[in-house]
């Protein structure tokens, strides 16, 4: 297979996708046909205001929530049909996060919150926590492993969330305003790591941003406004391009 | 997720709310405790009653006597016969036939020159053969064999004479005596040893002319006193009937009389307790008079078993409260963690885990507070029976009076008594009823979607 096929496979499709939802007497439509393929390998940065239907895109894309209408399928798998459990193992085995507020446990150092997935999974103390390790000292904080969130600034503890949404290896990242909270030097730096993760292991990042800066990092961007997509654009970044 | 992993978040997420933790922990063990108590004074009531009982005689045991009807003829009679037909129920472990010599008066003789003398005597002539399946112990000696005038002594018998040759008020040995402050002492040795003193019989026919026949008796064996048995254990005489028989006839100067030979009493032993209640109706149904512990332990069973559930039930009311405040504390940390939850369930954790994370969270609350009020109750119930025992009356508690008071002993009565049943049944209940407090909050956690991880604060 040459990287030309693996990249034009397409690894979440989204068919006819519709999003309704009923505020006492009022439907609020939040999603309006939404076709989308995204393939192996892109940085998807999906982009829109507030109030766009972007996080719910997200929501829908990732199986958090069950769209009104339509099917979104990742990897061929319709997400938006399994049940708990299926999701549960979906996500063990293809699906990674990183969220705006970190979401680390505070009560677990950043090696056991960086080996919670794979305690999910059911792997011993000693090897998820080796892996953990390794991860860690990947992102750069080989030096904080046994810190608390507490202790860690908001680019580390961002830092340690990259690093648990790729030590399963997954097939797509999901990343929900990554950068929100962070400045823009640690933002950079947080988004590089995204990217050079997503390069290495040829792993697709569904990206959601309201900042324009974002982009930058993205191969493609799909513009949300009103719950329908008004743009979809590739850009011209040096580094996709040399692939 | 593996089960030690599961384990190790539930105990530090306990750990983590440590003061809650510890005010429900306290609610279970003050449930838990007040069962436990209650049953346990329950329980000691049904000990102390089936104490009273067995002092009273032995509960399997069924004693016959010959039946009569309004007119007061006699409608069955207590022979041989009738004894094979009990021996021939079903369940009966041993059939003790009795009959007696009171139709004559009887004084009895010991010693050089019958220096000790006793007014009267009460001769039993019994089937001696059955005498260990019926349950009879014996003191000292062994059972008389086919050796004629030989006789088993009960255990007090000796001190029923008096020494012809000691002055009044000292001529007895004083089998009731007594220290200076009124507790019972140990009696003083009897004048003699019944097995090594030959007792001589003086018998009166009773027939109006002045014959007294006199009658050497070797005693082989002493029993023990037990009135479940009969009164001739204690003070009496036992011989083998056959041997009975031939002093009839010997006292008669013809054996009319002992071919005549009825029975007073029959013993009948059943195999269980349980049985008493079936074979008793049997020889009722043959015309014959029974007797028997049966139906008095029934109903003090019965009621005690009542006073039992009284007293767990008040036991039940805190529990409950208790498994209320573990079902609160539970949904209080599930609305607390509602977002690590979120986060769980998004990185791939599954519905069964997060639900056995918070049962197990229950669980492990109900049996901190079941052990815990284990070890309470134990506290108090040997406080209750050292109470119970007379500490406060100003006597020293000594290591013995604490272990009689936890486990009993020989002549002790506790008020509350904890076997290990009961706390091993107080442990599993008390988990149980974590588990049950836990399964609203628990199904309740796991219908958190695991779009709280995404959701902004």
């Amino acid at each position: 297979m040459t990287e030309t096929t693996r990249q034009n496979r397409p690894v979440i499709q989204v068919r006819n996708l519709h999003k309704v939802y009923i505020m006492g007497d009022e439907r609020v439509t939040a999603l309006k046909n939404i076709n989308l393929d995204i393939m192996q390998g892109e940085i998807c940065c999906i982009f829109g205001t507030s109030g766009s239907g972007k996080s719910t895109l997200l929501n829908q894309l990732a199986g958090l929530e069950k769209p009104t209408a339509g099917e979104v399928r990742i990897g061929g798998v319709p997400v938006s049909r399994l049940d708990e459990n299926g999701l549960a193992v979906f996500r063990q085995k293809h699906v990674g996060f990183v969220f705006q507020s970190y979401n680390l446990l505070p009560e677990l150092t950043a090696v056991e919150n960086v080996a919670m997935p794979l305690m999910f999974r059911g792997l011993p103390k000693d090897v998820r926590e080796l892996e953990a390790r390794k991860m860690l000292c990947r992102v750069g904080l080989g030096n904080r492993m046994n810190h608390y969130p507490g202790q860690m600034s908001g680019g580390q503890q961002q830092r340690a969330g990259i690093a648990r949404a790729f030590i399963t290896r997954p097939d797509v990242v999901f990343a929900d305003e990554p950068t929100g909270n962070l400045d823009s030097k640690t933002t950079k730096e947080v988004m590089e790591m995204i990217r050079k993760f997503a390069r290495t292991f040829h792993q697709t990042i569904v990206l959601v941003s309201h900042d324009p800066e974002m982009t930058q990092y993205a191969d493609r961007i799909v513009t949300l406004l009103d719950g329908e997509i008004i743009s979809d654009v590739k850009t011209e970044n040096k580094e996709r391009q040399g692939l | 997720m593996k089960f030690t992993d599961v384990a190790r978040m539930c105990f530090d997420n306990l750990k983590r709310r440590k003061g809650r933790t510890i005010l429900t922990v306290l609610g279970v063990f003050i449930g838990c405790t007040s069962i436990v108590v209650m049953v346990s004074i329950g329980i000691g009531m049904t000990e102390s009653t089936n104490q009273m009982l067995e002092e009273m005689g032995d509960l399997s045991i069924i004693e016959v006597s010959r039946g009569w009807n309004e007119t007061g003829e006699e409608t069955a009679a207590l022979d041989d016969t009738a004894v094979e037909s009990f021996r021939a129920l079903e369940g009966v472990a041993a059939v003790m036939p009795k009959a007696s010599l009171n139709q004559y008066s009887i004084q009895m003789y010991a010693g050089i020159n019958d220096r000790y003398q006793c007014g009267w005597g009460e001769i039993v002539g019994m089937d001696t053969d059955a005498m260990e399946a019926m349950g009879y112990e014996l003191l000292d000696g062994k059972v008389p064999g086919s050796g004629k005038n030989e006789a088993l002594a009960g255990q007090w018998l000796a001190y029923n004479f008096y020494d012809t040759l000691m002055p009044e008020g000292r001529n007895y040995a004083d089998r009731w005596a007594y220290d200076e402050n009124g507790n019972q002492i140990d009696p003083p040795d009897p004048f003699f040893n019944v097995i090594t003193t030959p007792i001589v019989l003086e018998i009166d026919k009773g027939d109006g002319t002045e014959v007294k026949i006199r009658q050497e008796l070797k005693i082989t064996g002493v029993t023990k006193e037990d009135y479940g048995k009969g009164w001739e254990t204690s003070e009496g005489i036992m011989m083998p009937i056959a041997a009975m028989k031939d002093l009839m006839t010997k006292i008669d100067g013809s054996p009319v009389n002992a071919k005549k030979l009825t029975y007073s009493t029959v013993l009948v032993k059943c195999e269980d307790i349980s049985l008493v209640t079936e074979i008793e109706e049997s020889i009722k149904s043959m015309g014959f008079y029974t007797y028997s512990m049966e139906s008095m332990r029934e109903s003090m069973e019965e009621s005690s078993r009542q006073v039992q559930l009284m007293l767990g039930g008040l036991g039940a009311i805190s529990l409950f409260v208790a498994a209320i405040g573990i079902t609160n504390t539970m949904i209080m940390s599930i609305s607390e963690r509602t977002r690590e939850i979120g986060i769980m369930k998004a990185l791939g954790c599954y519905v069964r885990d997060i639900r056995l994370l918070f049962l197990m969270e229950a669980g492990a609350i109900g049996m901190m507070g079941g052990i815990i009020g284990c070890i309470v109750s134990l506290v108090i119930s040997v406080g209750i029976n050292l109470v119970s025992m007379g500490v406060l009356g100003g006597g020293s508690i000594t290591g013995e009076m604490v272990l009689q008071a936890l486990i009993g002993g020989e002549g002790v009565t506790r008020i509350s008594v904890v076997p290990l049943s009961l706390m091993g049944f107080a442990v599993i209940f008390s988990i149980f009823v974590g588990l049950v407090s836990g399964y609203y909050p628990a199904n309740k956690a796991v219908k958190i979607p695991a779009l709280e991880a995404i959701k902004h604060e």
